[in-house]
């Protein structure tokens, strides 16, 4: 190993609260060679980010470092004056944070804010020389025309241009290390493709350490070279990216990847992480990992396990020996089943279409159009699960929400049993809506906080009135069991569950009236990895009891692959390939479908060879369109795309593409 | 900004303006007995309360009344003052230079002042400062004007003598152009702060509350991490947008200026309007009641469009929209 | 503000719990309650009539006259607490007649949204301009001072901020999923607008009728101040704009009038502050 860089050791950080101090981080230490790439992989609340803020100094008031010390280049960051250490920032050390939105100011010029960090740390330089800086900066993380887009607000740029900014402005000044915080959790999965290899680029061009953190195995496995696993503020495990994957020694680290969905091997039900992770306040005795842990003891609850070697493969944990990797239980036969041409569909979607006029101010005439669905077409069958994929803005949400009445259809059928959704109203629609509920994408927004727990599951009850009092009771306390909630839970406010509980709750809520399907509006995605896998095995379990057909949203294709019989993924509006999830995933017709999977990282070590990674952003969804949606960003696309618009055809695999991957026409 | 959001801007104003005049008239109308009364006063003669019935059409029908009100209250044309026999809007304009320097420098100090004390109270969150500032402001917040100008003339006019205690100048004036801005300013110091220090609280409760938000900000924390200066990411970054509220309540600010000056008017015997219109609720001096009434509801339609103007100049989200 | 963070907020599950687990909204909660009280029971805790000479003139603060006496040998402590029940009865009249106007407004122009919430925003605009005060001296000079007056007009003219804070927190909770999930369930609109949104809006519009409260004590007292109070009760405006001729022999005259006024607001801003606080909104 060479010479370290960075060189952290003890590390405590805490945070007062009602209780005492509540240790955020404790006992971290860990080595940065130079040019080397630590990844730290955690949960919320592992301590992650505050690790990153110490090393800035900019642990957010009322926390504070109690203890430790923080050697860059030799030179203890701790003991520093606050002038020194500004210096440092920004240009020894450079941070790019996870919200690209916010994270720059909105009323300066993206231009001016990445000068400030030049000049910050270069008083004599010229004007004219800084702003040269400032557009080879630009250019060199990929803006495309740096010369006028460094003159514009941060509000005309997306996400991803404006973390290729946030990078600029970290390695402005040629940093010795660098800090990503989920640098790409906020965006789009084929734009942190983009975003990453700009990060590697970076790294390469500067020659300076990187330190990313993310709750994301994929991201860590494809950008570092050792792993540190947070976990409860202590660092649980640590060793080079193969040691740890191919050998955890750790329970934890062994069960979350074991519980990360994944687009290969075999599907079934997860190994999921029983509990959830520790709240920093209330940290349990001894190895927090603990009340969660298959193997723990007494000595557990007692005492704090020590993390062994520092520079080569060690785990916070007594019986590290007996850590065996979980397996994934293979439940393909019972899927396989499902994946018969079954029953007449349940529901049939039949060329929706949600158009919004844009009103942007009052006795505006000349409204603009936006077609967020633009002519889908999907049926789901009874007990199946169909899988609606896409990126934000492709309207497979709005998509949902047409589906239950909650946007008004531009035009287009929807059929639950042969009835017609779209044209029914009053007390007919309400009878017809029991049989399709729907489960929210946020578990705290989507329980009103001012009800309890039982209030908010009787209330599908009380509105359909079809049961007195006891009746209600006793059905509440039979779903909640059902989502394996306690009855404890019952009187409490949701303000006092955890993201997985509510989800729980919100799932008794939708099976209240027994509904043949559920709507699933990205069910997942709120929750902590952990948590996920617990949903994802509830969900399939409820599907098997209960016989239901769920209609999956989501933007997370490995998660759909684990619940879906089928899928369609959607760009702008539109369904661009469709079919068995199998087919679809292994053998993708449509280049973007293909793009989209090639960007998922794959938490496997050298798992990636042939990236695809799509230039540009996501348009916006536009007036009306010549040509196909995708031809702008396909890497395939010829002058016949930009001309017509391809059809959806064939089945059961459908594409609406003039050219198909070969291998996959059937 | 462009043209066409200060042409929709202006045309807003135009409801507003309809409804202040609409009010006034509606009030005019509503009054108990003849509307004449109302307007006129009770001591007026026949010859003045023909001319005034003349002036706003009372013998018309109720849309025209209505239109020749509108008409007069537009032109500011309101009649003339039968106390003082002369034009409403003349008297006024004699007294409105007076108000508007006390109003005028109440705004800029309590402006000035509260910015400065709430960005104290932000950086030292939680601090003696911040507690101490948070103390005198909450208190002066809860103090009406009217008090706080008592106890300053009790305390710093009356028992320590540093401040004349009545007027705007002295009974007789320095020979010196400079002089005499001296006694001005001498006699304009005490209202002028108790006028401003009711708004000092509100300014700096708002620039603290926005300050301390806008630094826990994701991009204050950028600011930060780029190694500037805490000054620069205090007086740049986090101000820029902390200061948004403060600009847009300045249109309510001005009307409550002119409410406060009335009151402090009357206790540190300013010559302004609010001395005047006290007398004409007294003599019923309907045309000085409007005029006034008008005049202020107007400065605060018009500070409301400046400051969303000046607003569009500095947010870029809005200028191009 | 910032008198105190709360302490012990996990604990406390209802409203009254978490605002007393407030510094500022205990002291609020109390001294608004103690004004309520005197306000109430002026006439027993009143030691002299307000009204009636009954000591020496322009007596300082005595045992028998806490507060001393006026130029006609009145009681001031009387006086000072009769004050309180008109502040009370004008401002809880103002509060009244603004919040019914205000969850109106603000309710169907958030919940109904479209053309009807613009006309219904526009109207908004138009009473905000309108300067109250000076609409009020216009009142008194044409209709004569009363409390009625005084009711109508500021309450007229109070409840554009109230109908804005409702609407903004009926149009942020129309967007939420639980929304969506009654809609679901097959709710009726009144009941979507009943159980699922006004009880989560109302909070927010109770922290501004706090404020709302102190502010127009303020601008009762001014009115008072210059003598366009209602000349039937006696109010702390009226006191201390007695008191502004014999400043220079009578302090107390001023003071204590003007400590009632002062008190009373921070005491309602506090509450404000203080449920601000316990509705975890800042």
């Amino acid at each position: 190993m060479t010479q370290s860089v960075l060189s952290v050791k003890g590390l405590r950080v805490s945070f007062p609260t009602p209780d005492g101090r509540a240790r955020a981080v404790q006992d971290v230490g860990f080595d940065l060679g130079r040019g080397e790439t630590l990844g730290i992989v955690g949960e919320s609340g592992s301590g992650k980010t505050v690790t990153a803020l110490s090393i800035m100094g900019l642990v957010p008031r009322p926390g504070e470092i109690e203890a430790g010390s923080i050697e860059l280049n030799g030179e203890n960051l701790r003991r520093l004056g606050e002038r020194r250490l500004r210096q440092v920032r920004g240009s020894e050390i450079g941070m790019i944070f996870q919200e690209p939105m916010t994270s720059l100011h909105p009323t300066l010029r993206v231009g001016f804010q990445i000068a400030e960090a030049i000049r910050a740390h270069d008083g004599v330089i010229s004007r004219e020389e800084v702003r040269a800086r400032v557009e080879s900066l630009l250019d060199r993380v990929g803006i495309p025309d740096a010369r006028t887009r460094a003159d514009e607000y941060p509000h005309t740029w997306s996400g991803g241009m404006l973390q290729r900014a946030m990078i600029a402005m970290a390695v402005a000044n040629d940093p010795d290390v660098l800090i990503a915080d989920e640098p790409t959790t906020a965006l789009d999965v084929t734009i942190q493709a983009q975003v990453l290899e700009v990060l590697r680029e970076m790294r390469t061009e500067t020659g300076a350490a990187l330190i990313i953190i993310s709750h994301d195995l994929g991201v860590i496995a494809e950008m570092s070279d050792r792993i540190a696993v947070m976990y409860g503020g202590r660092i649980v495990e640590t060793g080079t990216l193969e040691e740890v994957f191919s050998r955890p020694l750790h329970p934890y680290t062994a069960g979350l990847m074991a519980s990360i969905p994944s687009l290969e091997g075999p599907v079934g039900s997860l190994p999921s992480i029983p509990g959830r992770p520790p709240d920093i306040a209330q940290l349990p005795s001894g190895c927090s990992f603990h009340p969660r842990c298959q193997l723990a003891q007494e000595v557990c609850a007692s005492s704090v396990p020590d993390l062994g070697s520092r520079d080569g493969h060690g785990a916070a944990c007594f019986f590290s020996d007996s850590v065996e990797r979980p397996v994934q239980s293979s439940a393909n036969v019972l899927v396989a089943q499902r994946e018969r041409i079954p029953t007449p569909p349940l529901l049939e979607v039949d060329d929706l279409r949600v158009h919004y006029k844009e009103r942007r101010r009052l006795f505006d005439r000349r409204a603009r159009v936006a077609r967020a669905v633009d002519g889908i077409s999907l049926t789901v069958a009874e007990g199946e699960t169909l899988g609606l994929v896409g990126e934000s803005g492709c309207g497979k949400t709005t998509t949902a929400r047409a589906i239950l009445r909650l946007v008004e259809p531009t035009s287009g059928h929807v059929r639950f049993e042969g009835r017609d959704l779209c044209h029914t109203e009053g007390s007919d629609l309400r009878r017809l809506r029991r049989d399709i509920q729907a489960v929210f994408q946020d578990p705290f927004g989507s329980l009103n906080p001012r009800l309890t727990v039982r209030k908010i599951v009787a209330s599908p009850l009380e509105i359909q009135g079809e049961m007195n009092r006891a009746e209600i009771r006793e059905r509440v306390r039979d779903l909640l069991e059902l989502v394996s909630l306690g009855q404890e839970l019952e009187d409490r406010y949701p303000a006092a569950l955890s993201g997985g509980q509510r989800q729980r709750v919100g799932i008794a809520r939708a099976l209240a009236l027994e509904p043949a399907m559920l709507v699933l509006d990205e069910p997942l995605s709120a929750l902590d990895v952990s948590i996920q896998a617990q949903i994802l095995n509830l969900l399939r379990d409820l599907q098997d009891r209960l016989g239901l057909s769920y209609l999956l949203i989501a933007h997370d294709l490995a998660a759909v692959r684990h619940l879906a019989n089928r899928v369609a993924v959607m760009y702008l509006g539109k369904i661009v390939e469709s079919g068995f999830r199998d087919e679809v995933y292994s053998h993708p017709a449509h280049p973007y479908t293909k793009a989209l999977l090639s960007a998922v990282p794959v938490p496997r070590p050298g798992a990636r060879s042939d990236q695809i990674v799509l230039r540009g952003d996501l348009p916006e969804i536009g007036d009306r369109s010549v040509g196909c949606r995708f031809a702008s960003r396909c890497y395939r696309a010829e002058a016949r795309c930009l001309e017509a618009e391809p059809e959806l055809q064939g089945e059961p695999h459908a594409f609406a593409c003039f050219f198909p991957l070969a291998e996959t026409v059937s | 900004m462009n043209a066409g959001y200060v042409a929709r801007r202006l045309l807003q104003l135009l409801p507003s303006i309809a409804g202040i005049v609409l009010v006034a008239f509606l009030l005019l109308q509503m009054a108990p007995g003849d509307p004449i009364l109302a307007l006129a006063g009770e001591s007026g003669d026949a010859e003045y309360y023909a001319f005034m019935r003349e002036k706003f059409g009372l013998d018309d029908s109720m849309p025209e009344q209505l239109a020749r009100f509108a008409s007069n209250a537009i032109r500011g044309d309101l009649g003339v003052s039968y106390t003082q026999g002369r034009p409403a809007l003349t008297i006024i304009g004699e007294r409105l230079g007076a108000t508007l320097l006390l109003a005028g420098s109440a705004l800029v100090i309590s402006t000035i002042v509260g910015v400065l004390a709430g960005v104290i109270a932000a950086r030292y969150a939680g601090g003696v400062r911040d507690a101490a500032i948070t103390t005198v402001t909450l208190s002066l917040y809860a103090a009406p004007v009217f008090w706080i100008g008592q106890l300053a003339l009790l305390f710093f006019a009356l028992r320590l003598g540093w401040f004349p205690t009545n007027g705007m100048t002295s009974p007789s004036p320095p020979d010196t152009a400079f002089g005499q801005f001296l006694d001005l300013l001498h006699h304009l110091a005490l209202p002028a702060l108790v006028l401003a220090s009711q708004q000092v609280a509100s300014v700096s409760r708002l620039t603290r509350i926005g300050l301390v938000e806008e630094l826990s900000t994701d991009h204050v924390r950028t600011a930060r991490a780029k190694g500037l200066r805490e000054s620069t990411v205090v007086w740049r970054h986090a101000l820029r947008r902390a200061l948004g509220p403060v600009f847009t309540v300045i249109g309510a600010r001005i009307g409550y200026l002119f409410s406060g000056a009335v009151v402090v008017e009357i206790v540190f015997g300013w010559p302004g309007i609010g001395r005047l219109m006290l007398s004409a609720v007294q003599t019923r001096d309907g045309p000085i009641l409007l005029g006034i009434f008008l005049l202020v509801s107007t400065a605060v339609v018009v500070a409301n469009l400046i400051t969303d103007l000046a607003y569009g100049t500095v947010d870029p989200r809005i200028r191009y929209r | 503000m910032i008198l105190g963070r709360s302490e012990s907020r996990h604990q406390a599950t209802t409203l009254i719990g978490r605002l007393f687990a407030t510094t500022s909204g205990k002291v609020g909660a109390i001294v608004t309650l103690i004004v309520l009280l005197v306000a109430i029971f002026a006439d027993v805790l009143a030691p002299y009539d307000p009204l009636s000479p009954i000591g020496p003139s322009l007596s300082p603060p005595t045992r028998e006259h806490l507060m001393g006496t006026d130029a006609l040998g009145r009681d001031l402590l009387s006086g000072v607490i009769h004050g309180a029940r008109t502040s009370m009865v004008i401002a809880l009249s103002v509060g009244a007649v603004a919040m019914v106007i205000g969850v109106l407004v603000g309710g169907i122009s958030g919940y109904a949204g479209g053309r009807l919430d613009d006309i219904l925003m526009r109207f908004t605009e138009i009473v905000q301009v309108l300067p109250r005060f000076f609409l009020a001296i216009l009142a008194v000079a044409f209709f004569g001072p009363g409390l009625l007056t005084l009711i109508l007009v500021l309450g007229l003219t109070s409840w554009v901020i109230l109908a804005r804070v409702i609407r903004a927190e009926v149009l942020s909770l129309r967007a939420r999923e639980f929304v969506d999930s009654a809609l679901t369930q097959g709710a009726r609109g009144s009941r979507v607008l009943f159980r699922e949104i006004l009880p989560n809006a109302i909070p927010v519009g109770i922290i501004y009728l706090a404020l709302l409260l102190a502010f127009i004590i303020l601008i009762e007292a001014s009115l008072g101040f210059l003598g366009l109070g209602d000349p039937n009760a006696i109010s702390w405006g009226f006191l201390a704009g007695q008191a502004q001729q014999f400043l220079r022999v009578a302090w107390w005259l001023s003071v204590f009038p003007g400590l009632a006024i002062t008190a009373t607001v921070l005491g309602l801003n506090l509450l404000g502050d203080g449920l601000t606080d316990a509705l975890g909104r800042r």
